[in-house]
């Protein structure tokens, strides 16, 4: 598992991890049931403060992307809807904004937006 | 600890080595002696005593010892480095010691083993034309442990901070002392004495300045009396060059005095003299003379006596002179050949100018070789023995010897006759020396005055003056005609009063010609005055009561005769007593000025400060102000006064520090 | 709750005149990883020197480890690591001997956590360390400072003049440092994107003044940029208390601002004929904004007519 921090990206390095282990996840790099590295170990090899990495490892496993097996370590889980359906319904809307609104600065057309998706949504499923 | 030292030592003894080599060069080029003229003037036959050896050891090793102090101390001293030593699981007194314990060894090394290796050189055979005693050792060595306060002043003066004058300053001048003490000190006692005392304050504040990181105020009691007690020796040893400087520009008026002199016709008269110039000379029965041709009289106007001393003195021995051991014999030698008298064999000792080497003994039973010693040497009458030139006589306590070192032998020219103590004798002065060498002498026993030939026969004998014991000695004197002697005897200095001078005019067969008595010049009676009072109070009374506890200290030894201030005799001990009773005054007066300084000092270190300034006065109010550091004051927003920047809350009004204003900026999360 | 690990009341340093740490109130946590921030010359080493009894204050307290600064015992200091700046070694001691010697002074000595930042830093053992890089002397005085496994590990500038290659291999042991929970670090540097990867907390000195002590993420989040579009509309700022630094160009101002209140945030939004967006900060701008000058700083293109 490759992860590469950036600091100074204003981005908080926590919130880098949780979004590049989500990414490795969707894109099947990780599967279910692989073991993620140690908080220790994640944190020395990418060289930040373990608490962070602990904090990144907390906000995944919340999300019901990794579980944590005590005295075993992390672990890709099934997906779990942890969320209600609101809660899910308003990320998905949050997320589904932010896109659109990059669409509409790079001044992309409704057609290009769809096409775009549609080839996303064929390679992964 | 063992660390701290192999780290020193490793990081250090090249530079030991370095200072070893170039000493070990000084001293061989100090000790050279060419066989074409030994060097009389700057007395290398004094080996390790001699001139250019003793400027190596007083001058050499303090420059040794404080390089090798500020080589282990400066380069230490960039600021994070000085950190990252003294920042370790150790004591401060094992980093102090761990620095200065192999820096001392160091510098002991760097010094003492060229001292012995080239005293061992010279105490070979064929290696100096001049006897060898071990104890000649003994000036360099006190000059290099006296030097060893100069390796503690560099570790002073590189860690303290603040002031650079009385902290890092003041501390070299001071171990000056110790230096200056050894080298001009005539008693042994007194450099041992001097030496000692400033190495022991020098390691104290050394050891004190590593203690409290260099700052003045933070070092423990004992540390502050050392560094303010050696402060004192080195103000002393400032206004000693201050006054020596002054000297240099403004010299004192020579010194003036009164002397009885015989002119060159037999006149008897008193000079005055101011240094070299023969102010006015007036008869006995006060006619003044002038001279002819000329604007003053000048020495050769006058006739120049033979010295013969009546008193058995204790002896002074210059110990930092060679003489103490053997003294060569100067004279015409034709023959490559050196004569020494050897005190301790108490016999002659010839040595060959280019073999170097000792050849033979000449003792009063004559020449004996190396090896064989038993037979005795000359009983002398007193311990030093000088010599005056070619004419020379060995004065012993029964006999007087005048030794003919070109013939390798010592003729017997006087037997003292049972019954009598023979006091003295030296040879007649002559204008010119006549071509055969011979002399005539003059001899003193507690009976009479004899002079002689230098063969021993007798030219005459007149008796001793009465009430011998009042006087010092007597001078004899003979005109150049060889017909008339005179005769003129001085009183001793330490009878109150002084005995008058005698002087008598002898005929050619010793009869008593003339005779007349010279009253001694009337001394002022010891009075109060403004002066007095001014001198004693500028005499601290801690100096006085050092001084005159060290005498006792002596006086215990056995060294010196000394009589504590009780026992004085009156009226000196009243004196003595008020005289100190102003110093204390004066002590006490410097406190109430301290005053002004106290305020801003400690509770504590106010009962020290003012118990050394009531000692020290003046010298300690300098002390103290050059060697304290004070705090810094800011005006006090509540109250207007100053307030120290040391304390929380105003020494006046109580008020705290103004809080600082917020700007809104400020983020700050109380901790979980 | 324990003793803070560094805890200090009203230090404060002259060095003459002038005021060099100003009444500083500072609190380290055990366990912390605490980045030590402020301008070059804002008396950050001072600081430490006082911690660690190296230099006197002139007034206040400092405590570490539950010892007063003044009066560390050995015993202290063997519990105490310290990293000078400058990385200075004993030039005539070669890398084995300069072990060695650190060796004997400490009864806790581990040679495997002295052999592994050795070879972490490619350091030959023969070489005398008078000869080494400044990286290389960097991993040999981090390797020295290790090996004890100090409780306390002050770390003055770790990283200065070290490569990016070596300036990791020193993160990466001050994290090794914190395996064991009780292990503290207080470090001071510059580096803010390597300070960004290890601290848990920062506290910021502003000329002696302690401005800020926090957590990373709370200095973060309090210290935001704002930017204002107005195009060719006049605008009338409302008060900001926490106003750091204002940047106009044509048609916009760029505020940084610390501590801003909701409230002052809705005013803002509230502005007539104003865009309202917020730009993400990373450690190094915000710091930038919060110890700069303070001020408004324009670029009007109007002045550059002339130079087209």
């Amino acid at each position: 598992m490759h992860l590469s921090i950036s600091t100074n990206a204003g981005e908080p390095i926590f919130r880098q991890i949780v979004g590049q282990v989500s990414r490795l996840v969707y894109r099947g790099q990780l599967a279910v049931g692989d073991e993620l590295p140690s908080v220790r170990a994640l944190a020395e090899e990418l060289g930040v403060n373990p608490n962070t990495v602990a904090r990144a490892y907390q906000e995944l496993v919340q999300g019901g992307l990794l579980e944590s097996r005590p005295g075993r370590g992390f672990f890709v889980s099934e997906r779990r809807n942890v969320f209600s359906t609101e809660e899910r319904s308003r990320r998905l809307e949050e997320a589904a904004d932010r896109f659109l609104q990059e669409a509409a600065f790079l001044g992309v057309p409704a057609a290009g937006i769809k096409a775009i998706l549609n080839s996303k949504l064929k390679s992964t499923h | 600890m063992k660390s701290l030292f192999w780290k020193e030592t490793r990081e250090n003894l090249k530079w030991a080595l370095l200072a070893a080599a170039g000493i070990t060069a000084a001293m061989f080029y100090a000790l050279r002696s060419n066989p074409n003229e030994f060097q009389y003037g700057q007395e290398t036959w004094q080996t390790l005593c001699s001139k250019p050896f003793l400027l190596i050891s007083s001058f050499g090793f303090p420059a040794v010892a404080l390089a090798l102090g500020f080589l282990q101390i400066l380069t230490e001293l960039r600021r994070d480095q000085w950190a990252f030593l003294v920042h370790r699981p150790v004591t401060r007194n094992a980093i102090f010691w761990g620095k200065a314990f192999p820096g001392a060894m160091l510098y002991l090394f760097a010094v003492l083993v060229p001292l012995f290796g080239v005293a061992w050189w010279v105490s070979l055979p064929g290696s100096v034309p001049a006897p060898f005693d071990w104890r000649l050792v003994n000036p360099p060595l006190w000059d290099a442990i006296a030097a060893l306060a100069f390796y503690f002043a560099a570790l002073q003066s590189g860690v303290m901070s603040g002031p650079w004058f009385g902290r890092r300053l003041l501390p070299l001048i001071a171990v000056c002392f110790g230096a200056i003490a050894v080298k001009n000190s005539y008693q042994f006692h007194a450099a041992v004495a001097g030496a000692l005392t400033i190495l022991t304050l020098s390691i104290f504040c050394a050891w004190a300045g590593f203690l409290s990181n260099g700052s003045f105020r933070n070092a423990p009691a004992w540390g502050k009396a050392a560094m303010a007690v050696l402060g004192l020796f080195g103000l002393s040893v400032l206004s000693g060059w201050w006054n020596a400087g002054w000297q240099l520009i403004s010299p004192p008026a020579p010194y003036s005095g009164e002397d009885l002199r015989i002119m060159k016709d037999g006149q008897p008269v008193m000079v005055t003299q101011q240094g070299q110039w023969m102010k006015k000379v007036v008869t006995l029965d006060n006619v003044e003379l002038h001279p002819e041709n000329k604007s003053a009289f000048s020495y050769e106007d006058f006739l120049q006596g033979t010295y013969l001393s009546l008193r058995f003195d204790r002896q002074f021995v210059q110990w930092r002179s060679a003489r103490t051991y053997f003294s060569p014999m100067n004279g015409n030698n034709s023959t490559p050949v050196l004569w020494y008298f050897v005190n301790g064999p108490s016999r002659f000792a010839r040595y060959g100018l280019l073999s170097r080497r000792f050849e033979v003994w000449l003792g009063p039973q004559g020449m004996a070789e190396a090896t064989s010693l038993p037979s005795p040497g000359f009983n002398l009458l007193r311990k030093n023995f000088y010599f005056y030139g070619a004419e020379t006589l060995l004065v012993c306590k029964d006999a007087i010897w005048c030794p003919k070192l070109n013939r390798n032998e010592v003729l017997k020219v006087y037997s003292l006759p049972e019954g009598e103590k023979l006091l003295g004798a030296g040879p007649i002065y002559e204008q010119t020396r006549s071509a055969d060498q011979r002399f005539d002498f003059a001899l003193d026993t507690d009976r009479n005055i004899q002079v002689r030939a230098d063969d021993g026969a007798l030219l005459f004998s007149t008796p001793q003056i009465p009430n011998l014991g009042n006087y010092e000695r007597v001078q004899v004197f003979r005109t150049e005609d060889r017909s008339r002697y005179f005769l003129i005897y001085q009183g001793r200095y330490d009878r109150n009063p002084r005995p008058p001078q005698i002087f008598l005019e002898l005929s050619a067969s010793g009869e008593v010609v003339q005779r007349r008595e010279v009253p001694p010049e009337p001394q002022e009676p010891w009075a109060w005055s403004l002066k007095v009072v001014w001198n004693a109070a500028m005499q601290p009374i801690g100096e006085s009561l050092w001084s005159h506890a060290l005498g006792g200290l002596y006086g215990a030894l056995g060294i010196q005769e000394w009589t504590p201030v009780w026992k004085f005799a009156e009226p000196a001990r009243a004196r003595t007593l008020q005289l100190w009773g102003i110093s204390l005054l004066f002590g006490a007066a410097c406190v109430g000025a301290g005053q002004i300084l106290f305020f801003r000092l400690g509770g504590r270190s106010r009962w020290g400060w003012t118990v050394f300034l009531i000692f020290f006065s003046y010298a300690g109010l300098l002390a103290l102000a050059l060697l304290h550091e004070w705090p810094r004051r800011k005006r006090c927003a509540g109250c207007g006064g100053k307030r120290s920047l040391e304390r929380a809350d105003c020494g006046q009004c109580g008020a705290p520090w103004p809080a600082r204003e917020p700007d809104g900026t400020e983020i700050f999360e109380a901790v979980r | 709750m324990a003793e803070p690990v560094i805890e200090t009341q009203g230090l404060t340093k002259f060095f003459g005149g002038r005021c060099v740490v100003d009444e500083l109130n500072l609190s380290i946590e055990r366990g912390s990883i605490f980045g030590f921030l402020g301008r070059n010359g804002a008396g950050k080493s001072t600081t430490i020197r006082l911690l660690l009894g190296l230099l006197e204050p002139t007034r206040g307290t400092s405590r570490v480890l539950g010892a007063d600064s003044r009066r560390l015992s050995p015993q202290d200091r063997a519990r105490i690591g310290y990293l000078p700046e400058g990385h200075h070694v004993y030039g005539w001691m070669s890398v084995e001997e300069c072990g060695r010697f650190q060796r004997s002074f400490y009864d806790n000595w581990s040679d495997d956590i002295f052999r592994a930042v050795l070879s972490h830093f490619r350091l030959d053992r023969k070489n005398k360390a008078g000869n080494l890089s400044r990286g290389q002397r960097a991993g040999l005085c981090l390797a020295m400072v290790l090996a004890p496994e100090p409780e306390l590990l002050i770390l003055d500038d770790p990283a200065l003049g070290l490569d990016p290659v070596a300036r990791r291999s020193l993160i990466q042991s001050m994290l090794f440092v914190t395996r064991k929970a009780d292990r503290t670090i207080l470090f001071s540097s510059h580096m803010l994107s390597d300070v960004e990867r290890v601290a848990d907390e920062i506290a910021v000195l502003d000329r002696g003044v302690l401005r800020a002590s926090c957590g990373l993420e709370t200095f973060r989040r309090q210290v935001r940029q704002i930017t204002l579009r107005h195009g060719s509309a006049t605008l009338e700022l409302p008060r900001l208390p926490g106003l750091l630094q204002t940047f106009r160009t044509e048609g916009e101002i760029s505020l940084t601002i610390a501590n801003m209140e909701a409230s002052d945030e809705e005013a803002l939004r509230a502005l007539p004929g104003v865009s309202f967006e917020e730009e993400p900060m990373g450690l190094e701008e915000a710091f930038i904004g919060y110890v700069g000058d303070r001020g408004e700083k324009s670029f009007f293109t109007n002045d550059l007519k002339g130079t087209r």
